[in-house]
């Protein structure tokens, strides 16, 4: 009994782990489906010739890719290095950023390019832009934090006896705690939610390139390892105060896809 | 065997934090959802103004606050108490006090213009909770000691669940992966006559008819009853007074924030 149940916990604890790489399925439709919004009806209807459908309907590719057992050393590009000095450290090839400008050139020379080639590069686009912006994918060079895993304690509100502490996954915290928390939007609603919230900001939030948007995420981080550690506890107060947090990363990776593709697809 | 023993609490624990709360997450989303497609363009803007969101982002926003520091005091804010006869208590003490607070919360958003837009929108967020939680038939508090009838359990696939827990789930309960678009598309059907009787009387009023209505939900699930594999019949039978309770809350959520923003 005892070893069936090992067993069962580490299966899951794999699961878990599998799952939690970067930004949850509906937090990534999600991210897509606001970007969907913003197409230029030029870069809407080339991607939806290069893939044939939507840009929300396989936002995970790289993902879907390893669960068949194919492409596992695309496992490390989720994440963003970041110097100490905030300058993005793009010399490492499993890194988000140089896999996006990677598969930017590409997209750009597509003319000379095979649909194969041209269309593994528009998903990869699509997947990463979306990763780079999940806090817990940025690794800054001189916080121990933000370069393992690890779990912090949620706590419940509750005082006395009905006060409860429970461990959370810092990967899975990020990778869409608080979407959760609306099991009726759609991703399709919940990428309208961000507009409205973030719309009017649109322009100022996707200014830029790639490199730009890391070092952007990187002064997200910088605030939120101030006080995020291993162990560290999380009230209740402060879980809920977060989650304009994860929204407007969110959005920003939203009005970013949009962007880029936009720019190439001129 | 201990590890299993803790993880069986920890989910026990779960299911029974979600007991204290009226519609779930999904029902009160979907209500809020349902009552935006009835506001007045000039109530949308204004609610939109104020929020920066819509109805439905803040509608769980209580439950999430309710063990928080200052808002605690609104932890008994989800719902109506009767007295010993089963009307309205005009007064009540701890829970139950989620009409009250309606009706103070209007008054005040007589003059919403004189009063600082932070307090404008957290008033807002109350209504849109508080409203729909006293719709929720569990959330007719009824003193155990007068009403024991109503204490009790039902079985989902053999296992024992609250009744309370099953009525706040209801409205996704056998709807599983429905949006709250779906919800709205599927379930608000009302003619306008029929929206109109929903909207007729005041928070008072519409809280009598919740008190009234709270009974005919113990009929519908008696106890021990077998609710996860009850036939499509049987389901559609709740659901069609769910669903009635859930417009109702809806339509005169809107109305109120109609009224307000005239």
């Amino acid at each position: 009994m005892k070893t069936t149940l090992k067993y069962i916990i580490v299966a899951c604890a794999l699961v878990v782990a599998s799952v939690a790489q970067a930004w949850n399925d509906k937090s990534s439709r999600s991210i897509a489906e606001l970007a969907a919004r913003h197409l230029t009806p030029a870069a809407k209807s080339q991607t939806e010739a290069i893939l044939g459908g939507s840009i929300t309907e396989n936002t995970q590719w790289l993902h879907s890719l390893r669960r068949e057992g194919k492409a596992q050393h695309t496992a490390k590009w989720h994440r963003v290095a970041v110097a100490r000095n905030l300058r993005s450290m793009t010399s490492n090839e499993n890194d988000a950023i140089v896999q996006i400008e990677r598969a930017t050139a590409v997209l750009r020379d597509r003319a000379n390019q095979s649909d194969s080639l041209v269309r593994a590069s528009l998903l990869t686009v699509i997947h990463l832009v979306s990763d780079m912006h999940d806090i817990s994918n940025i690794q800054i060079e001189g916080v121990p934090a933000s370069l393992h895993s690890f779990n912090i304690k949620l706590s419940n509100g509750k005082s006395g006896k009905a006060h409860r502490l429970t461990d959370y996954s810092w990967k899975r915290f990020w990778s869409g705690f608080w979407i959760g928390r609306h099991p009726g939007f759609s991703p399709a609603l919940y990428g309208e939610e961000l507009e409205i919230c973030h719309g009017k900001h649109k322009d100022m939030l996707s200014k830029g390139n790639p490199r730009i948007w890391a070092v952007d995420m990187a002064r997200q981080c910088i605030l939120v390892y101030r006080w995020a550690s291993p162990d560290c506890e999380l009230s209740l107060e402060a879980v809920n105060g977060l989650e304009p947090v994860q929204d407007l990363c969110l959005a920003r990776a939203g009005f970013r896809l949009a962007a880029l593709l936009n720019d190439i697809f001129k | 065997m201990k590890l299993f023993k803790r993880l069986t609490l920890a989910v026990a624990a779960l299911a029974l934090s979600h007991s204290a709360f009226a519609w779930n997450s999904f029902g009160h989303e979907a209500i809020a959802y349902v009552a935006e497609q009835h506001l007045t363009p000039k109530a949308k803007e204004e609610c939109r103004r104020y929020l920066n969101h819509s109805l439905a982002y803040y509608s769980v926003w209580m439950d999430h606050y309710r063990n928080v520091g200052i808002f605690q005091p609104t932890n008994f804010w989800h719902g109506i108490k009767t007295d010993h006869a089963g009307k309205i208590d005009p007064a009540p003490r701890g829970h139950g006090q989620g009409l009250i607070h309606t009706e103070r919360i209007i008054k005040e958003m007589k003059k919403y213009k004189n009063l600082p837009d932070s307090t404008v929108r957290q008033n807002i967020i109350y209504l849109i909770h508080m409203i729909p939680d006293f719709h929720t038939p569990v959330h007719i508090n009824f003193p155990r000691r007068n009403f024991p009838q109503y204490n009790y359990s039902v079985r989902n696939k053999g296992k024992k669940m609250s009744i309370h827990a099953y009525w706040d789930g209801i409205l996704n309960m056998y709807r599983k992966d429905w949006s709250m678009l779906r919800y709205y598309q599927e379930v608000d059907k009302l003619t306008p006559k029929e929206a109109k009787a929903y909207i007729k009387g005041a928070p008072k009023t519409w809280g009598e008819e919740c008190v009234e209505a709270a009974h005919e939900s113990y009929q519908l699930t008696p106890a021990n009853m077998e609710i996860g594999n009850l036939p499509k019949e049987e389901q559609a039978h709740i659901l069609k007074y769910a669903d009635e309770r859930a417009l109702k809350a809806a339509y005169r959520l809107a109305a109120t924030l109609n009224k307000i923003f005239k």
